[in-house]
Order: structure tokens, then C-alpha cells, then sequence
């Protein structure tokens, strides 16, 4: 759709009327202040297109000017395809409308229904037209201040977007019918399943309830099969009961037991006749043990009477040869002792001998050593005197070695000194006449040899006169002078040392060094004598003496030679010796002859007890034997036992008689058959007694149980199990369906919606980008209206978002919308009413880059009071003020 | 002297029907004393010498006092002799419904001198002063491997009485099916017994071995298979060594039926229908186990659906087996939910796993298609 031109008298505002000519494809932007009328134009332009030219009432009062009576006149010139189309409508005075094409017109009704025809709208029954009945143009022409509000698509509009989405992918969403089945579905669903996907009660319950009955089932199955077993067991109880009593097997197992105990009986007779031979015997058993016992004893004493008059004897005979051998020893020992004190006593004597020799050996020594330092202590104190001597000779020189050095380096300084006079004085030589001669300061001058004159010199040639030498220049009196010094220097101290010459004073020195050599060796030899110095030497020599007077109290006795006291002193040292060896034997002899001694009086004293002890049995024993000999003789004795002998032979043959009766009765097999009838018998009774006792019981417990109706009980059960089973397996199947149903459907339903909008997508994310960068716009797939923003995978509700975001997103929409009727043939033009009062500058220069791009294809018409902003877009504005109609 | 027997047996007493739930399983329980007071009923009315009853009259040893006394009750408008046989769900054992049946009647006045309970083996019961007797064999276990009815052979009874044997078990040459079975009865029995008749229960359907050996069956249907229930029979013997007089009156309330159904097409639930019809006058008698076979669409299964329920409140008991019956939809059902949209592409997802013999899921996948074509039938006809 291509809007030309729009003129409009007498509406609303545009009482003098306005006439916007020459609109052309591409994006224009109409601009005028506030009030001036720019959206009166879009509602002259709304009225024109869509209310009836013969509206009434409130609605076409609207439209006129306030306080006015006119008619309102509203011309469009407009294109749909290659047709142009012009259509005039005028309201409330002679309402009329009327639509041209190149070739034809329609008047009034059937111009408004060709107008539908093109446009695509459904216009209300009366009154005026709202958004629902503007078809497209309810979508694509956003009045002033709705930008940012959701698109409210009307009906034409979704039907006209739905075709044309369906143009492309086919019918993919199932509509309301399909959104009423899944409904239904769901709900089916929703009885069995929760929203989480668990059963609910009604298939819990059917599981417990058939789990219930099965369980209840089993456990009545059991009950029943129990009492059926016991029934079986009354059975066979009652049958063997029977059989007891059919086979007499009672009656049999008791005579049994009868002629068992009568076999027993016998045995018991027989083995109490046999207890009581038995007891016979040991009777007389014991008899013969006490008279055998009596005989042996009497045998024994008399035996044991001889055994210790023997033991006397030989007790008697050891002890007198003890008694002899104690004497003896005793004997020995007095004598050991006297020879032990004689051996001590020569020992002693020794001894002190050696002793003394001992003593005159050392003072002999002491005597030596005592001569020896003597001598060395007057020829150590000689050369002490010698050396007093020397060093008092050596003090008196006085000139040292380093001295020395200094007086010669100074004499040898004054040499090349005076060297270096002589050098450059003047030389004068003479040659006199004979006899002539020449003098000096009255001094004659000896002329065979050359004169050096180192000062002025006054010379007296004999013969001649007198003759003034000055040797010229200043070195001459330097060297002189230098000369002189040292010679001064030199002098000073030679005699400060009272030397005349230097060689005087070196022989000094030189004595003085010999000097001080001798004293050294005096010195050595004086250490090697006295090492520790000379007045140590004097307190060894004091000390020696010393010791020699502690020697002896007789000093007057001279000592002896040392040789003659250690031969003295090794004599007595070997008769010491042997007198010791001798003391030692005799000790050795004395213990021996102790010990023996000892031992003989010990075995002496022992012996003597024994016999004693001998001595007392022998008589004990002997008045016992006499005492009992007295009472029975032994011959009575021996008879005696004889008797009892006899005795027990007798009842060992009649207790051997009664056992081999005994064994011949087999006492085993009376007892065992005895025991086994006794014990037949009872277990018999006690079977039957405890098999009555059961029936009894069973016959009791199956009779209530029997009135139970166990078995009723049983097929009732089963036939509720078996309705519960059934039940569960129907509701398990229908649950499974209904949730496999209401699965597919809704993944049907999530692929259909994805499908369907593919192309409203495809359209919109370039727009999107531009503004909403790595965004998605959710729709709603039904009403086609935004849903949400998505950034990642967050989603923002649209009414969530700011309201500039609002109103970009709302105006992108329309763009991909208006897109996608275009391409689907349907007549779209956008006209925006300030749509974008709220962006920002960029947002601003973004959307006019969108609506110039969307203006490609499509005619977009703007409207504001923002010219200058518009004009960045580089668009064609137009000037509402310019447009005016001049009034008619 | 003439003898009129009411022969029956197997009435199973206390039988709980497991496989019949609700109120209908309760019905056949309760009726089965009702029918035996119904036999009471045509004992009376023809005037007969006893009502012999061979064996089962309980479904179990263990079967309620309640049941008992019922039981004992209901013979009491019958003055004639009873005569009863343990079987083999009610074996004479050491503690048996029988033992308990004479611990009542000790609670009350005493057995009545009617009522005979033959619990001891190989001994005669002399009825009509000597006029009657009757041998039984008695099952004094479940399962017996030898005849019990050997000694009627060789059993002493007074010259000129009418011989009738009574016992509980399978003639082999004549139940195949029961060849294997225990507690065997030798074809030619009554023949070599010399008996004027011998009256047998276990078979639940009537069923005539010889001219003296009868199976009275069940009086009251209590499964079905059973082949002609529901009857006793009315035994006439005018003298020892006559041909018996064997007169089979039906007396069941209860129609047991089981037959199998092919459903193609529409006009094969008409003629299910008209089947059902002709069963039984009174559908709330009929009892009937339904097999569906066959290939049917979803419309078509709609409809038996429909049909079947209507059928399901008529009946006493309606059990369908249809896991024979396969529900397949064709395009136009599947058109019918929807042509497109997500809704198809759902059929379509459901249809192919139904139709995958592979998918573990198949027959939940078809079941939801037929639920989603029911939910769909149910919105259109709403929306109608």
C-alpha cells in the first residue's frame, strides 16, 4: 500500500484543512509542533479508511471541530498494486463516500465494501471503528504514546499473519481444537500423574489395593492350606489309633515286658546268692591276711634283733680303732706346734739382720754422693768467681757494634769527602831551586810532592816572597766546608767515647767481644755442673749430709765401703730367705697335722652316738619279742595261718560254682530284653496317650477353624485379587496411554510452535540484532504477541523491560511483521506517531537505520514534533505548517 | 414297589466365582442355595422316595458355618430322604464339612431322620423298610487312585430291594478329558453290580453313560464350557432289575454362554446383537464370555464400544476378551482428529510406534490413538 496523498477540511482541528500531497515509497516524516495537528492526521486518515460515512452520535462528533457545524472532509490517494485509488469521504452533512479507481468507482456502501475488500478489515456493526476493526492498520499504525505497549493484534490481523506464515510452513499449529484435545488430554493425564510426573492416588491405590489383596490372598491361601494339612494329619493320627488297636500292639509290647521282668527276677536272685558268697570270700580273706599279716611281723622282728646286734658290733670294733688313731693325732699335732715356733722365732732373727744391713748399704752410698757434690760445688763456685771477673772487664768498654758502625760509616764519609776536596783544590807543584824551599803558616812544606790548596793559602816562597794562593770558585768552599763538619762530627765523638781514632776504638771493641765469648763458655760449663744452678748444688751437698747423719747416731763410726755393705747386705738378705722357708714348712706341717686331728675326733664323736643308738634298739627289740613270744609262739602262728588258707579256698570254689550259673543266663541280654520291653512298652503308651491327646486337639482346632469358611474365604479372595489385579492392569494401561498421549501431543505441540514462527523469526532477528545484539524475541504462538526477551537463556518478560526497550522491540516487530504481509501480498504501510520519544541517541540513530531499511519495501510514514531529530535520518520531511490549506 | 429318585450333584456350595466381580459374582452365589431349594421343590412335587446327591455338594471343606446351616436349611422343605456322598472338594476326611454338619445338627435337635451323610466305606443304607438300598462309595481323601465302587459287586442287600449305587468320580471311556483324572469308576458298573442304577456326580454337565448310569450335572451353572447344566434328573424305578425311568428337568436359573465374535464390519455388531438376543430371554439370566476377533476401525470400535456397553448393563455378566480384536485406524479416523497441526503430527508419531511390531510401547501407542480418537468423538458430539 502506497499512500499519495491525504487532504483533510473540517476535522477536528483542521477546520481551514490540509492537504499532504505527494507522499512517495520510502520513509517521510511529517513533522509539526504540538497541536498543530499531526495526529488529528492519523485519525482523519483512520475515519477515512475505516468508519462508516455515515456515522452518528457521539463518535462522529468527535470528528468535527469544536463549536463547529461543518463537514468533515477527508480525501486519501492511495495505491494497492498497480492500482490507484482515491477515496473521498465526507461525514455528518450529506454524508458520502465515494472510491475511484483509473476504470471505476463505488458510492457510499459500496465504496466502504470495496475499502474492505482491499484492506482486509471486518468494520463493527456500528459506531466507530476501533484497533480490532482497522484490519492491518491496527498493527502497523501506532498512534502517539502506544508505542511501547504489546501489539493487541485484532483478528484480520492474526488471520492475515497466519495465512501468510502458513504460506510458508504449512498448517503446524492444531488451533483451538488442537489446544482443547491436549486440554482434554491433560486433564485425563492429570488424574493419574502429578506435575512432577509421579502417580497419584487413584494408581497408588489400585497398586496397594491389588498388593493388599494378594498379600491377603496368600496369608488366607497359607491358613487354608495349614488347616488342610492339619486335616491330613488328623487323618493319619486317626489311622494309626486304629492301627494300635487292630494289631494289638499294645497288648503285645506288655506281655513282652512280663517275661522279661520274670527273667530278671531269677538274675536278681542268683546274683544276690553270688553277692553273698562273694562277701563270704573277702571274709576270709581277711582272716588270712591278718594272721599271714601277724607271722610276717614276728618274722620281721626276730630278723631285724639280729640285724642290729650285728650293726653293735662292728660299731664297737670302729670305735676303738678310732679311739687309738685320736691319740695319734693328737701326739702329732703337740709336736708340729713346737716346730712352728721355733721356725717363727729364727725367721724373726733374720730378719732384723737383714735389716740392719740394709741400712749401713745406704749410708755407704749417702757417703759417695756426698764427696762427689762437694767437688763439684768448689769447681762450680771457681768458675762463678771467673765470670764475675770477664764481665766486669767487658762493662768497662764502652763502645757497643752498632756504635762502632757509625763512627766507621762516618770516617768513610769524611774520606770521599775529603777525596772530593782534594779533587777540585788547586794543585800546586813546586820545583825549587836547590834549597830553596817554600812554607806555610811557618810550616815547611815538603815540595817532592804536589800541594793541594783547598782555602786561601798564603805561601812563603823562600827566595822569592810571599805567594797567595786562593783557589777559585764556590764548590771548592762547599767541599771545605762539608769536609770540615765531618771532620768535627767525627772527632766529638770519638772523644765523647774517649777513642783517638777510630782503629782505637774498633781494638776496643774487639777486646770487649772476646770477653764476652769467654764468659759464655764459663757459663756452659758451669750448667753442665750444676745444672740447677749453683746455689741448688749447695742445698744437695747440704742435704747429703743431712741424710748421713740420719743414718747413724754414731757419727764417729766411719761408713763402710759401698761394696763391702752390699755384700754384708745380700748375706743376711739369704739367710732371711731360707729362715722363712723353714717357718713356712713348719706351718704347712701344723695345718696337716690340725686337720687330722680334727676329722679323727669328729668320726670319734659320731661312731660313739651310733653305738649308743645300737645299743638301745638292740634291747627294745629284744623285750618285744619276748612279749609277743609270750602270748602266741611262733609255731601257733604258723599253724594258724595254715588254717585260714584253707578257709578261703573254700568259699573262692563255691563263689566260682554260683558265677558260672550267673554266666550261663546270659545277665546281659535278661537285662538288655528287659529294658527294651520296659521302654517299648512306655514309649507305646506315651505314643498313644500323646496321638489321642493330638486328635483330640486338631479334632477341637479344626472345627472352629472349619467354621471360619476358610475355603469361601480363599475364592473370595482370589476373586478380589483378581478384580484388583484387573483393575490396576486397566488403570496401569489407561494412565500409560493417556501420559504417552499427552507426551506426543505436547512435543508435537512444542515442534509445531517452533515450526510456525520460524518465519516471523527469520524476519525479525535481522532487525533484532541491530539494536539487541545474540537476543531472541519470544511471540506467542497463538496471539502472536511478545512474550519475552531472551538474553542466553534468561527470558525477560516484555512487560518487564524498560519502556524505551518496549518500544524499539514493539516497532521491530511491526517492521518484520509488515515484512512478511508485504511478501505475502498484503497492502502494509506503517505510519508511527512520535514512536520513539524514548531512545537514546544511539538506540535512536540504530532504529532510523532499521526504518530506513524496512522503508525499502515498505512506505513508513512518521510523524513528530521532532523534526530536527528526524532530520539525521536523512529522510523527506515535510512541514505541517506548510500543508495548510488556505480557508475556503 | 416303584421308586422315584431326584438325582443330582455337584452343587459346590460356597463356590465364590473368582472370575465373576461385582454384584454378579454375588448373585450366582447366592442363587446356588436358591437352586437347591428349587430342587427340594421338584422333589416334593413329584413326589419322590429320596433326593440321592453325588458328592460336592460343598466347594470346599472349608466353606462357612453360614453356608452350612443355609445348606441344611434349604433341604428342609423336602421330607423325603436325602441322601449324600462326600466328593472330592469335600472328601470325607478325619475334620470335613460333614463332621461339622453333624456338630450343628448336634447343636439343634439332632440330625433329622431324613438326612443321610454316608461317610463310612462298603456300607449299604437301607431306605423304604428295606425296600431301597443304596451303596455308596466314599471318598474319604481327595484323589483316590483305586474305584470305590469295586465292592458294589460283591455288597449284601436285602432280596428284592431296589439297588441304586451313588458315587463321586470319572468314567474314563467316557470323559476323555478326564482320562488322567483320579477317584476312576469302571464303565460297566452298574451292569456287573447288578445295580438298578447308579447315580454319578463330578461332570458338571448332564450326561448319560448307559441306561442305568447317569451324570446329573450341576443344577446351577457354575463356569462356563460346561456342556447342558443346569438340570437334575427324576430316576424312575418301577421294580429291582427295571430299566430306569431317567426324566432330565432343568431348574438353573443362570444361562452360561462363551462363543466367539469376528467384527469387520458394521453389520457385524448387528448380528452379534441379534445373537445375543437369542440367547436368552432374560439377558439379566445370561451369562456370556465374548471373544472378539477381527480388524476394526476407530469409528467401528466407537461404535462396538458403545454398543457393548449397552449390552454390559442388560446382561447379568458380560466378560470381553478382545486383545483378538485389532483396533487399527484408517485415514479417516486419523483425518477426523485433525488434518494437520500439531495434533496430526502426534497421530501420526502414535501411529507409527503402533504399528512398529518392535516398539516395547506399541500397544500403550494404541491405545492412546484410540483414546485420542474417543476424546475426539466426544468434543464433536459436544460441540454438536
Amino acid at each position: 500500500m502506497l499512500i499519495r496523498r491525504i487532504a483533510v477540511r473540517n476535522f477536528r482541528k483542521h477546520l481551514a484543512g490540509v492537504v499532504i500531497d505527494g507522499l512517495e515509497p520510502g520513509l517521510t516524516v511529517i513533522a509539526g509542533d504540538n497541536e498543530e495537528g499531526k495526529s488529528t492526521l492519523l485519525k482523519a486518515l483512520q475515519a477515512a479508511l475505516f468508519d462508516r460515512y455515515n456515522l452518528s452520535g457521539k463518535a462522529m462528533g468527535d470528528m468535527l471541530p469544536f463549536g463547529s457545524k461543518v463537514r468533515p472532509e477527508i480525501d486519501v490517494d492511495f495505491e494497492i498494486g498497480q492500482t490507484r485509488y482515491r477515496l473521498k469521504k465526507g461525514f455528518h452533512q450529506s454524508p458520502s463516500a465515494r472510491l475511484e479507481s483509473d476504470d471505476r468507482h463505488w458510492q457510499n456502501d459500496s465504496a466502504e465494501e470495496r475499502l474492505r475488500e482491499l484492506l482486509g478489515f471486518s468494520p463493527p456493526g456500528k459506531g466507530p471503528a476501533k484497533e480490532e476493526h482497522r484490519g492491518l492498520s491496527g498493527l502497523l499504525w501506532v498512534e502517539q504514546g502506544r508505542a511501547f505497549a504489546p501489539l493487541e493484534l485484532n483478528r484480520d490481523t492474526r488471520d492475515a499473519l497466519r495465512e501468510a506464515i502458513a504460506g510458508e510452513v504449512g498448517q503446524v499449529t492444531g488451533g483451538e481444537r488442537g489446544r482443547n484435545l491436549l486440554a482434554a488430554v491433560q486433564k485425563h493425564h492429570d488424574r493419574y500423574y502429578t506435575l512432577t510426573g509421579l502417580e497419584k492416588r487413584a494408581l497408588k491405590e489400585a497398586r496397594a489395593a491389588a498388593e493388599e489383596a494378594n498379600d491377603e490372598c496368600e496369608r488366607l491361601e497359607g491358613e487354608l492350606s495349614h488347616y488342610d494339612a492339619q486335616v491330613d494329619r488328623l487323618e493319619k493320627l486317626k489311622r494309626t489309633l486304629a492301627r494300635y488297636e487292630s494289631t494289638g500292639q499294645l497288648a503285645n509290647a506288655q506281655g513282652d515286658l512280663e517275661k522279661a521282668q520274670k527273667a530278671a527276677k531269677e538274675l536278681e536272685d542268683l546274683e544276690g546268692g553270688i553277692a553273698t558268697a562273694a562277701a563270704e570270700m573277702r571274709t576270709a580273706e581277711s582272716s588270712l591276711e591278718l594272721v599271714r599279716s601277724k607271722w610276717k611281723h614276728r618274722r620281721d622282728d626276730a630278723k631285724r634283733l639280729e640285724a642290729v646286734e650285728a650293726d653293735a658290733r662292728n660299731a664297737e670294733r670302729e670305735f676303738a680303732d678310732l679311739d687309738e688313731a685320736l691319740r695319734a693325732a693328737d701326739t702329732a699335732h703337740e709336736q708340729a706346734d713346737g716346730n712352728l715356733k721355733t721356725a717363727r722365732s729364727a725367721f724373726a732373727s733374720a730378719r732384723s739382720k737383714r735389716l740392719a744391713a740394709q741400712r749401713e748399704l745406704k749410708r755407704a752410698e749417702i757417703a759417695v754422693a756426698l764427696n762427689e757434690l762437694t767437688r763439684k760445688l768448689e769447681q762450680a763456685q771457681k768458675i762463678d768467681a771467673g765470670i764475675a771477673r770477664d764481665r766486669e772487664a767487658a762493662a768497662r768498654i764502652r763502645i757497643d757494634e752498632k756504635e762502632l758502625k757509625a763512627l766507621k760509616k762516618n770516617e768513610s764519609e769524611l774520606d770521599r769527602q775529603e777525596a772530593a776536596l782534594e779533587a777540585v783544590a788547586t794543585t800546586l807543584e813546586f820545583s825549587p831551586d836547590a834549597n830553596q824551599s817554600v812554607r806555610v803558616d811557618g810550616r815547611e812544606l815538603a815540595v817532592d810532592r804536589p800541594y793541594r790548596v783547598t782555602e786561601r793559602t798564603s805561601l812563603e816562597l823562600v827566595g822569592f816572597g810571599r805567594l797567595d794562593v786562593t783557589p777559585g770558585g764556590e764548590d771548592v768552599r762547599t767541599r771545605r766546608a762539608k769536609v770540615e763538619e765531618l771532620q768535627n762530627s767525627l772527632n766529638a765523638d770519638l772523644a765523647q767515647r774517649q777513642y783517638c781514632s777510630v782503629g782505637e776504638a774498633e781494638t776496643a771493641f774487639r777486646q770487649k767481644s772476646q770477653k764476652l765469648k769467654e764468659i759464655e763458655t764459663a757459663e756452659a760449663l758451669l750448667t753442665g755442673i750444676a745444672p740447677a744452678g749453683l746455689e741448688e748444688l749447695r742445698n744437695a751437698v747440704a742435704g747429703r749430709r743431712e741424710d748421713l747423719a740420719a743414718c747413724t747416731s754414731d757419727l764417729t763410726i766411719a761408713p763402710a765401703s759401698v761394696e763391702e755393705a752390699k755384700r754384708a747386705e745380700a748375706e743376711a738378705a739369704s739367710e732371711e730367705a731360707e729362715a722363712e722357708t723353714e717357718q713356712s714348712e713348719a706351718e704347712k706341717e701344723w695345718g696337716i697335722r690340725q686337720k687330722t686331728s680334727s676329722a679323727v675326733r669328729e668320726e670319734w664323736t659320731t661312731v660313739k652316738g651310733s653305738l649308743r643308738l645300737h645299743s638301745q634298739e638292740k634291747e627294745r627289740l629284744a623285750v618285744k619279742l619276748d612279749q609277743d613270744r609270750g602270748i602266741t609262739s611262733d609255731a601257733d602262728l604258723e599253724n594258724a595261718v595254715d588254717a585260714a588258707s584253707r578257709g578261703r579256698d573254700r568259699q573262692a570254689e563255691a563263689l566260682q560254682v554260683l558265677a558260672e550259673r550267673r554266666e550261663r543266663m546270659f545277665p546281659d541280654l535278661v537285662r538288655g530284653e528287659l529294658d527294651r520291653a520296659r521302654e517299648a512298652c512306655s514309649t507305646l503308651k506315651d505314643q498313644i496317650d500323646r496321638d489321642k491327646r493330638q486328635a483330640r486337639d486338631l479334632e477341637i482346632e479344626l472345627r472352629t477353624v472349619g467354621q471360619q469358611g476358610l475355603g469361601e474365604q480363599v475364592g473370595q479372595k482370589r476373586r478380589e485379587r483378581e478384580v484388583a489385579r484387573q483393575e490396576l492392569e486397566r488403570l496401569a494401561l489407561d494412565a500409560k496411554a493417556w501420559k504417552l498421549l499427552r507426551d506426543t501431543l505436547r512435543e508435537a505441540e512444542r515442534k509445531a510452535r517452533e515450526t510456525f514462527l520460524a518465519p516471523v523469526r527469520e524476519r525479525l532477528q535481522p532487525y533484532l540484532e541491530r539494536l539487541f545484539p545474540s537476543t531472541n524475541l519470544l511471540l506467542d504462538e497463538d496471539g502472536l504477541e511478545i512474550k519475552s526477551l531472551r538474553r542466553g537463556t534468561v527470558d525477560e518478560p516484555f512487560t518487564s523491560l524498560s519502556i524505551g526497550a518496549r518500544e524499539q522491540i514493539a516497532v521491530l516487530a511491526r517492521l518484520a511483521l509488515a515484512d512478511l504481509l508485504r511478501e505475502k501480498g498484503r497492502p502494509v504501510a506503517l505510519i508511527l506517531d512520535d514512536a520513539l520519544v524514548n531512545c537514546d541517541d544511539d538506540r535512536f540513530r540504530r532504529m532510523g537505520t532499521a526504518l530506513r531499511h524496512a522503508a525499502e519495501r515498505v512506505q513508513i510514514l512518521i510523524l513528530t514534533c521532532h523534526e530536527a531529530r528526524y532530520q539525521t535520518l536523512g529522510a523527506r520531511t515535510i512541514r505541517l505548517i506548510d500543508c495548510s490549506e488556505p480557508r475556503h | 414297589m416303584s421308586v422315584t429318585l431326584i438325582h443330582t450333584s455337584d452343587w459346590q456350595l460356597g463356590k465364590q466365582f473368582a472370575n465373576v466381580p461385582g454384584d454378579a459374582g454375588a448373585a450366582l452365589r447366592d442363587q446356588r442355595i436358591e437352586t437347591v431349594k428349587d430342587v427340594a421343590k421338584v422333589a416334593r412335587e413329584r413326589r419322590a422316595d429320596a433326593v440321592v446327591v453325588s458328592g460336592d455338594v460343598f466347594e470346599t471343606n472349608a466353606v462357612a458355618d453360614r453356608t452350612l446351616r443355609q445348606t441344611l436349611d434349604a433341604l428342609e422343605s423336602f421330607e423325603g430322604d436325602w441322601v449324600f456322598i462326600p466328593g472330592n472338594h469335600d472328601p470325607a476326611l478325619a475334620d470335613s464339612v460333614w463332621s461339622r454338619a453333624g456338630h450343628v445338627y448336634a447343636g439343634q435337635d439332632g440330625k433329622p431322620g431324613n438326612v443321610h451323610f454316608l461317610l463310612k466305606p462298603e456300607q449299604p443304607l437301607l431306605l423304604k423298610d428295606g425296600a431301597l438300598a443304596i451303596l455308596p462309595a466314599v471318598l474319604e481323601r481327595r484323589h483316590e487312585v483305586d474305584d470305590l465302587t469295586a465292592w458294589f459287586d460283591r455288597a449284601q442287600i436285602p432280596a428284592g430291594a431296589v439297588r441304586v449305587g451313588l458315587a463321586h468320580g470319572s468314567v474314563r471311556e467316557f470323559l476323555p478329558a478326564a482320562s488322567e483324572a483320579p477317584n476312576p469308576i469302571a464303565a460297566g458298573r452298574a451292569g456287573t453290580a447288578g445295580l438298578d442304577y447308579l447315580a454319578l456326580g463330578d461332570w458338571h454337565g448332564t450326561l448319560r453313560i448307559d441306561d442305568r448310569t447317569w451324570y446329573a450335572g450341576t443344577p446351577e451353572t457354575d463356569r462356563f464350557g460346561s456342556s447342558d447344566p443346569g438340570n437334575v434328573l427324576a430316576v424312575g424305578i418301577d421294580r429291582p432289575g427295571a430299566p430306569p425311568s431317567v426324566e432330565l428337568i432343568p431348574v438353573g436359573r443362570y444361562v452360561w454362554r462363551e462363543f466367539e465374535w469376528a467384527i469387520h464390519g458394521a453389520p457385524d455388531i448387528d448380528a452379534l446383537e441379534r445373537h445375543l438376543e437369542s440367547l436368552c430371554p432374560d439377558p439379566a439370566r445370561l451369562l456370556v464370555r465374548l471373544k472378539l476377533t477381527g480388524v476394526v476401525d476407530f469409528a467401528l470400535h466407537e461404535k462396538l464400544r458403545d454398543r457393548l456397553a449397552a449390552w454390559d448393563a442388560r446382561l447379568r455378566y458380560l466378560r470381553r476378551e478382545d486383545e483378538a480384536l485389532v483396533a487399527q485406524p484408517s485415514d479417516d479416523d486419523l483425518d477426523g482428529i485433525d488434518r494437520g497441526g500439531f495434533v496430526r503430527a502426534a497421530v501420526e508419531a502414535l501411529r507409527a510406534r503402533a504399528e512398529d511390531p518392535h516398539d516395547a510401547e506399541r500397544e500403550i501407542a494404541r491405545a492412546a490413538l484410540l483414546r485420542l480418537y474417543h476424546e475426539h468423538v466426544r468434543m464433536e458430539s459436544a460441540s454438536c
